[in-house]
């Protein structure tokens, strides 16, 4: 049986729901909330030591890497057709995977904007407060990487404007890829679509100077023809928090 | 028709250079002298708008990512596979050839003190401001400039051996439970990690050593014994072929 333990579903969490859900695989849902610090717990860093969320566990194998994790999917259920089986595409689908992941990509700018712009507006001011007290009072190596920025204040002008240029940039790439075929890989819907569309569904709120109808028509429609698969529905049927519903974005996933 | 546009054997331009010896495979090599800034050319930046190393073309496929321009070669071509059967194993081997080798960044920094930033630096100032201007990526342009420069504090030179370490405890760890990095077989993990790794003895012995790491030496040993390895190296010009050559006697027939 597969496991996965996740928040919200946004992020890598909704990447993977989406994917299990569009493989009709069965799996075991562990809700991990990271607003209680819940990955921090010494029975979740016993399975992920470096509290990384969200977690899928599958042949025995604890897989912390999500991008990995929906090309294992892929290729472990080859039969759901979610991958392109050729090489040269398969090429652009770990390409994109590796663009849009990792301390230089997008899902880490997208969680910096979304943390700054919303979750700290949403986020009543005690909670907050105690949510700070809390991270602070994590050993520093156990703040998986962003979360370290995160463990003191707001991030500064600097880094907000940083983080912008280069979601503009992977945006522009996607949006010129887009504009060629109707998905990002192999002229089909695949692991690579979900992942993406993971981290970049909440921009037209969150970014509007970014992703609008005007300059990104083809990603505009590339989200919808996403949002509306079922697939899609029954993940973020699995919310639980209140919170700026369409925009949460977890400090250090 | 395949070309390889890359440097030395020497981290990520080494990684294609290994794979294709062990593969067996023929390919057009083209040396692209990272030390004379010719990855940042205008020539150069028609095939690859980035300016990393290396450019693999395989049939008008331009790859630019090196660790899965590998798989890619792996399933395209012809001969002995390096690829795992078993998609579990094919996660660890992913796994490991990208945060398995995540410490190279500390052994860069201490690369280019020790050994680049000189080198480079042979050029004169005015030279090395009209190259680094040249670098089309703002934070690559930044990056290079501070390594080229040299301008890292001690302290950032001793965070740098302390990630080397960490990464070498880790890989070590790792190599207590199985013969290779992916599992029992020798993978494209390995060779990322060893296109990283392969001087560590030599120039980072604090980290690499029988005393601290005796799995991790063990595994180097067996990787410079392999017919490939030596093939590979000598596709390099100067310094960083001789020191692998170097490490190449020093390990025959240890494993």
């Amino acid at each position: 049986m597969l496991e996965l333990y996740h928040w919200e579903p946004n992020a890598d969490s909704l990447a993977l729901l989406i994917c299990l859900r569009e493989m009709n695989l069965e799996f075991n849902s562990h809700y991990v909330d990271m607003l209680k610090l819940e990955q921090h717990e010494s029975d979740y860093l016993e399975k992920s030591p470096k509290a990384i969320v969200p977690l899928l566990v599958a042949d025995g194998e604890p897989m912390s890497d999500s991008g990995f994790a929906l090309q294992y999917l892929a290729e472990r259920y080859s039969d759901t057709g979610f991958a392109p089986t050729d090489p040269a595409s398969w090429y652009d689908l770990q390409a994109w995977t590796a663009w849009l992941g990792g301390i230089m990509g997008l899902s880490s700018n997208v969680q910096l904007l979304g943390w700054n712009y919303v979750m700290l507006k949403a986020i009543p001011a005690e909670e907050l407060t105690e949510f700070r007290a809390k991270v602070d009072a994590l050993p520093k190596e156990k703040l998986s990487g962003w979360a370290a920025v995160w463990s003191d204040a707001e991030a500064d002008e600097d880094q907000l404007a940083n983080a912008e240029e280069r979601v503009q940039q992977l945006i522009t790439m996607i949006e010129s890829t887009l504009a060629e075929s109707l998905w990002i890989v192999g002229g089909e819907y695949s692991v690579v679509d979900m992942l993406a569309y993971a981290h970049i569904h909440s921009l037209p709120e969150l970014t509007p100077g970014i992703a609008n109808q005007k300059s990104t028509p083809n990603l505009i429609d590339w989200l919808a023809r996403i949002a509306g698969r079922p697939a899609v529905n029954d993940a973020f049927a699995l919310r639980r928090s209140t919170l700026a519903p369409t925009l949460y974005s977890a400090p250090g996933c | 028709m395949l070309e390889v546009h890359t440097w030395e054997v020497n981290s990520n331009s080494g990684k294609p250079l290994i794979f294709l010896k062990e593969k067996g495979a023929e390919f057009k090599f083209h040396y692209v002298d990272v030390l004379k800034f010719e990855q940042h050319q205008p020539e150069y930046l028609k095939l690859n708008p980035d300016g990393t190393v290396p450019t693999v073309i395989h049939d008008g496929k331009v790859m630019t990512e090196s660790t899965q321009a590998l798989q890619y070669l792996d399933a395209a071509l012809p001969g002995p596979s390096f690829t795992p059967d078993d998609p579990a194993e094919r996660y660890r081997m992913r796994w490991w050839a990208t945060h398995g080798a995540a410490w190279a960044a500390s052994l860069s920094v201490l690369g280019w003190h020790a050994f680049m930033g000189p080198m480079v630096r042979k050029m004169g100032d005015e030279k090395l401001e009209e190259l680094l201007a040249r670098i089309p990526n703002k934070q690559r342009r930044i990056a290079w400039s501070t390594a080229a420069k040299s301008t890292f504090t001690e302290e950032q030179l001793q965070n740098a051996r302390d990630g080397v370490s960490a990464g070498v405890q880790m890989m070590e760890k790792r190599l207590n439970v199985s013969t290779y990095f992916a599992g029992e077989t020798y993978s494209i993990a390995d060779m990322v990690i060893f296109a990283n790794a392969y001087a560590l003895p030599l120039m980072h012995n604090y980290a690499a050593s029988d005393d601290v790491a005796p799995r991790f030496m063990e595994w180097i040993r067996r990787i410079y014994n392999r017919p490939a390895i030596a093939k590979a190296f000598k596709l390099g010009r100067g310094p960083l072929r001789e020191r692998a050559e170097e490490m190449i006697e020093r390990c025959k027939g240890t494993a």
